[in-house]
């Protein structure tokens, strides 16, 4: 796989979207693994520095879907 | 003193590269429009069309996933967010006297402020959460006469991005980010201290309003403001008198201890100063973000975030900027009148250096050169909001280049012109006039540091270190950029060798038949930009199948193009190239594969041109059979009032979507009830519009139609029929959708407010 952004020869993959990326180019970004409830709170399981290829857009904020709550 | 002329020249230097760095970057143009212009159609009978399409069955989009995947792609989707302003957010417009009106709007929590154009602020009110963002484009459409959705959708997200919505963004890896960081609040703030040399408390509005309501609450009667008036007025004249007596002077070197008491009270001042720009914050009831202390070029100080100050009125702003100054003025005045009257008294050569202290301090706030209280002040009282940026923007770019071609200077700029250079000349001055004053008030301590053993004086090396942190950090940004300047330099000597034969490359390009009299500064542009490659015999240029990521001229020697069999290999030569010949462009064009191999038949030597370069100056000048209507086609729709501030790209979405259409007269353009599948831009001749059989309107040249059916996907809401012979532009449903969905690409607006509202 080429790199998105100089089409050199990638060394991992965005964890968010899949683009190839170089060492270069590569970024670094929290992506949240796993979430589970406590009676307090709500826990994360986390990558801290999940591979990022700075060309896709994860959103920062949660969306709501409430078609899925059937 | 050598030493603050090159800290001054320093800053200027770097604010000087910085400025022409952004004054050399130029837009690019992008090469995909003129693929997507080359697909614009001829003008079609608009009767049939429409009776055609009224008569189609509605279908679902050919993209549609179906199930949750839509549900997801609406909830992402912008045209279909609903902005909902956050309760208690406030919106004020500024009218100035020489129009730039502009508008400032504050989160509920007054923490954070964007500067809005005044159009922006009268959409606002309508983001009630009934609105979609569709609608708010329909809004501005009706109001402005724009279409530029574009332009709404960054409104949007940048309100939404900056708190100002409701629900508020959780930005979760920001969260995740933090919860991750190990270390106490404590030390993320020491840490944070040592990254910028700035430490903030976000409780000093409790802290302002506690003194504001103990005591200070008082300054704002008349007679008490009169009476701290008549200290600082009286004062001042019993320090000048004081000044002419010769009797104190103001140097300290031999007086380490009282150095370091000055250096105290000073601290105070500035202490005073902040609370009288938040005191003035707090009476007008607005609030005092945060406060605290910071390194300002290598002196310690206090500073108040009132950027809510910017929701004042001008009156109430000039008073907050004057509150500061005057407050110190107070203090220094009570200092004057007791060395005046009691000049005999221990303490009197003490107070008469720190009023000193105090009036060269004020003087530097007052003079409105630099953008300090004083400059705040003026820009309020003439009504000019980034008078000093513009100034220096137009010494630093414009000033030259209207000089080089010696073109007449208007009085704006005539007045740009003198505020800019004295103001340039006055920060230089002010650097060295700051470190004379602070030699002759510290220099004692420091010379005492220096000879007082190894521990004082690495002590001195560590308070250096600290206090000149940030001139350490502009000398380096300085060496950074001198460095850039030479290899710059170095490049421009090797170019300069090279003259010759890229002048040579220029002149063969615009000899070639697909170009036709290219622009002087596009040829010394490419001038600039090509490069020369060399090739031995049998030494292939490019190969068959590979991406085309240049374009040639041939300068010397043969080439030979070069066919190879898919299957088995062999090849076959289908033509050879002679000198002047270009190759290379067509793949580069329709963005596809190189089509055959091009191989040195002899030595021979190729101009290459790299696609970038290539995209951005002759693409478009590239005269190919199709391009030409297109490009008329481009020009044509820019002139429509509904298209005139897409960006080039969206242009070429309109015109792959879009056709030209005529209508005779009584020719029905769009039917109420009918689903809609068009938007009309009129170009020329008249329509009329119907609602229940009643003319409601008449449409004229620049006016437009269609696109509230498209945007709340509604049935028309009325009927248009040609008046007169009528030539209109029609863009398809889908191709609207995309101009929307394509103007979201565009950067966004700097909205945070230019004025440093840290005093």
């Amino acid at each position: 796989m080429d790199c998105w952004h100089c089409r050199r020869t990638a060394v991992g993959s965005c964890r968010f979207c899949g683009r190839g990326i170089c060492e270069d180019h590569v970024q670094t970004q929290p992506f949240v693994l796993e979430l589970y409830r406590t009676p307090e709170v709500v826990r994360a399981l986390v990558v801290e520095d999940a591979l990022f290829c700075g060309a896709c857009t994860p959103r920062p904020d949660p969306i709501d879907l409430p078609e899925l709550d059937e | 003193m050598l030493a603050a002329i090159a800290l001054g020249v320093t800053v200027v230097g770097i604010d000087s590269l910085r400025q022409r760095a952004t004054l050399r970057t130029r837009p690019r143009a992008d090469r995909a429009i003129a693929a997507a212009l080359v697909r614009a159609n001829p003008a079609i009978d608009v009767g049939e069309l429409v009776t055609e399409r009224s008569s189609a069955p509605v279908e679902a989009p050919e993209d549609s996933l179906g199930g949750v995947w839509d549900v997801l792609i609406d909830e992402l989707d912008p045209e279909t967010f609903t902005p909902k302003l956050a309760d208690g957010t406030e919106v004020v417009v500024f009218r100035l006297k020489g129009g730039n009106d502009y508008a400032v709007c504050a989160r509920p929590d007054r923490t954070v402020h964007f500067y809005l154009e005044p159009w922006e602020a009268e959409l606002l009110p309508l983001m009630d959460g009934t609105r979609t963002s569709q609608e708010l484009i329909v809004a501005h459409l009706e109001e402005a006469g724009d279409l530029d959705p574009g332009a709404v959708l960054s409104l949007v997200t940048s309100l939404h991005e900056g708190g100002f919505l409701d629900p508020a963004p959780v930005d979760v890896p920001a969260l995740v980010r933090d919860r991750l960081d190990p270390a106490s609040p404590g030390r993320k703030k020491i840490r944070g201290f040592f990254k910028t040399l700035r430490i903030s408390w976000d409780g000093a509005d409790g802290f302002v309003r506690a003194c504001y309501h103990g005591a200070l609450r008082f300054a704002f009667k008349p007679p008490v403001t009169a009476a701290l008036a008549v200290l600082a007025v009286g004062g001042l004249a019993a320090f000048v008198a004081t000044v002419t007596s010769d009797r104190f002077t103001f140097s300290l070197r031999e007086a380490p201890a009282e150095a370091v008491l000055l250096l105290g009270l000073g601290f105070f001042l500035t202490f005073c100063h902040e609370l009288g720009h938040a005191t003035v914050l707090t009476h007008y009831d607005r609030k005092v973000i945060s406060a605290g202390f910071f390194i300002f070029f290598g002196s310690p100080a206090f500073f108040v975030d009132s950027s809510d100050g910017l929701m004042l009125d001008r009156r109430q702003r000039m008073v907050q900027s004057f509150a500061g100054p005057f407050s110190e003025l107070a203090l220094a005045g009570i200092a004057s009148l007791v060395v005046f009257f009691f000049p005999g008294a221990g303490v009197s050569a003490f107070l008469y250096r720190f009023a000193i202290l105090n009036y060269y301090v004020i003087l530097l706030n007052l003079i409105p050169l630099l953008e300090l209280d004083g400059y705040w002040i003026l820009t309020d009282l003439i009504q000019v909001r980034d008078l000093r940026p513009r100034a220096l923007a137009f010494v630093q770019g414009d000033l030259w280049h209207k000089l080089r071609v010696r073109e007449r200077f208007s009085a704006q700029e005539v007045g740009l012109f003198l505020y800019g250079t004295v103001g340039l000349v006055f920060t230089i001055f002010s650097f060295y006039t700051a470190f004379f004053f602070w030699q002759h008030i510290f220099g004692g301590i420091v010379s005492e540091l220096w000879h007082g053993g190894l521990g004082s004086r690495l002590l001195l090396l560590v308070l250096a270190l600290f206090f000149a942190g940030p001139a350490i950090r502009g000398v380096i940004a300085l060496v950074r950029a001198l460095a850039k300047r030479v290899r710059a330099y170095q490049e421009r000597v090797r170019f300069r060798s090279q003259r010759a034969w890229r002048v040579e490359a220029a002149g063969m390009i615009d000899q070639l038949p697909a170009f036709e009299d290219l622009p002087e500064d596009v040829l010394s542009d490419l001038a600039g930009r090509v490069r020369l490659r060399s090739l031995p015999p049998e030494h292939a240029v490019f190969r068959q199948g590979d991406r085309a990521d240049a374009f040639y001229v041939l300068r010397k020697g043969r080439l030979a193009v070069e066919d190879e069999h898919p299957e088995t290999g062999d090849t076959r030569v289908l033509r050879t190239l002679e000198p002047g010949e270009s190759f290379g462009e067509l793949a580069l064009l329709s963005a596809a594969p190189r089509s055959a191999t091009i191989r040195a038949m002899t030595d021979a030597q190729v101009f290459e041109i790299d696609k970038p370069t290539f995209d951005r100056l002759l693409a478009d000048d590239i005269e190919a059979p199709e391009f030409a209507p297109t490009m008329q086609a481009f020009a044509e729709l820019r002139g429509l009032t509904a298209f005139r501030r897409l960006t080039l790209d969206d242009v070429a979405v309109v015109l792959e979507h879009g056709d030209w259409v005529q209508a005779a007269h009584g020719d029905i353009l769009v039917e109420q009830g009918e689903i809609g599948d068009a938007f009309y831009a009129i170009a020329s001749g008249q329509a009329d519009v119907f609602v229940d059989d009643e003319p409601i309107n008449v449409l004229g040249p620049g006016d437009h139609f269609g696109e509230i059916a498209l945007l709340e996907h509604v049935p028309r809401t009325a009927s248009v029929v040609a008046r007169t012979p009528l030539r209109a532009f029609r863009l398809d449903a889908d191709g609207f959708d995309r101009v929307v969905a394509e103007s979201l690409r565009r950067d966004r607006p700097d909205r945070a407010p230019d004025r440093d509202m840290e005093h």
